[in-house]
């Protein structure tokens, strides 16, 4: 594979990283005109796809060649970054920063997710590797996509509080956001439709504290009630020392506006307000039908669930809300 | 299907704002399938339009394998 001039990559998005002879490489799409606004990073992706130029003509770099971009064209300052448990409103907020003219949302980048699970996929990858991978990353995602955009916000996967510590080493200014939910929501919302992180085996079971004797006898409510609070677990050693704001779903959509964006250096004014609001009553994650709170499917609301989801839990969204409220 | 006259000829293209150009502006599967040909003989590689067409539906193929 030969280097890539970092000036031929301008109109290019890292898109996937791939392994070849057990080395990472970059796929690139052509993204020029294309602006990242969709709820996810994959649904801009596969509507590029639709394109068969750029289904075809796509680029492939060492990881490498995202150091050299970095260098030659840094891209936007990253705001903030939005960390979550899914099904808590973090994609809601996440389409608020999207209709700021002067924001570029880049939201669950896949890239960005394999460059933090890169010890696991690729051998020789070190704790350092890891940090300079993120920065750079972070860095290709966030080239100015139209004119206007100066500021970059990253949603990342709920998976991703997990490693806290080395985002933190490659972004230790960065502002960052902890959005969560009553547990028992979360989780009704998860049985009826489960995210990736919600299946048995597409993550490490150590990943979430659990050995593979335990993944095989947990029923589908323990599973993801261990994962909730492997994930809040995660996000309480940031929250107690203050790198991380907590955000709690009941205060959502008004946080974003009162909270989130003066924590991320964004000035609220009437305009930012009314395009808040036009996003804030539709579904975030459909905008074509309207949001509607608390939808989550209560027919498994059981005292046996809640049961469930309080004993696993419980004491870590305690100490959460009590975080939380000490604060406010 | 010639991969490695498809791999050379993706490598002129990507670099290449004036190709780029005019395949984005292709206006259907057949008109841009016929240019990619075009592009391909103007540079001395032998690429059929059925060999575009297979090498389409393996990219489609590749992208919605990733969510099996």
């Amino acid at each position: 594979m030969t280097t890539t001039s970092p000036h031929l990559l301008a109109g290019w998005t890292p898109i996937q990283v791939g392994c070849r002879d057990g080395r990472p490489v970059v796929r690139w799409c052509f993204t020029e005109g294309i602006e990242f606004t969709d709820p996810f990073f994959h649904q801009t992706v596969e509507h590029c796809m639709k394109d068969l130029f750029r289904l075809l003509f796509w680029r492939e770099t060492d990881i490498v060649a995202l150091a050299h971009l970095a260098i030659a064209s840094p891209g936007l300052d990253p705001a903030g970054f939005i960390f979550h448990t899914s099904r808590s409103g973090s994609t809601l907020v996440a389409q608020m920063f999207a209709s700021l003219p002067s924001a570029l949302v880049m939201s669950e980048p896949d890239p960005l997710d394999t460059v933090l699970r890169a010890q696991t996929a690729f051998a020789g990858v070190s704790d350092a590797d890891t940090v300079d991978w993120l920065r750079w990353m972070v860095s290709a995602l966030g080239q100015q996509r139209i004119a206007g955009q100066s500021r970059l916000v990253v949603k990342l996967d709920a998976w991703a509080i997990l490693c806290w510590p080395a985002i933190r080493r490659a972004f230790p200014d960065t502002p960052c956001v902890f959005v969560y939910r009553d547990p028992t929501e979360v989780v009704l919302s998860q049985l009826g439709h489960r995210g990736f992180h919600m299946v048995p085996g597409t993550l490490p079971a150590a990943s979430f504290g659990l050995s593979e004797v335990e993944l095989s006898s947990l029923s589908p409510s323990q599973y993801c009630a261990a994962v909730l609070a492997r994930l809040c677990e995660a996000a309480l050693p940031a929250a107690r020392d203050g790198s991380l704001m907590l955000i709690d779903y009941a205060s959502l959509p008004h946080a974003v506006s009162d909270t989130v964006a003066p924590h991320f250096g964004f000035e609220v004014g009437p305009p930012e307000l009314a395009l808040f609001a036009s996003v804030a009553e539709r579904d975030a994650k459909n905008p074509v039908v309207p949001f509607v709170r608390g939808a989550a499917n209560h027919t498994r609301d059981t005292p046996e669930l809640r049961a469930i989801v309080d004993g696993r839990v419980g004491s870590v969204y305690a100490a959460l809300e009590a975080i939380r409220e000490s604060r406010s | 299907m010639d991969l490695e006259a498809l791999d050379r000829l993706r490598e002129a293209v990507v670099d290449d704002a004036h190709l780029r150009s005019q395949l984005l502006s292709a206006r259907d599967r057949v008109g841009f399938i016929a240019k990619v040909v075009e592009i391909a003989q103007s540079r001395g590689f032998e690429l059929s339009a059925d060999e575009v067409s297979e090498a389409l539906r393996d990219e489609r193929r590749q992208r919605y394998e990733r969510w099996v």
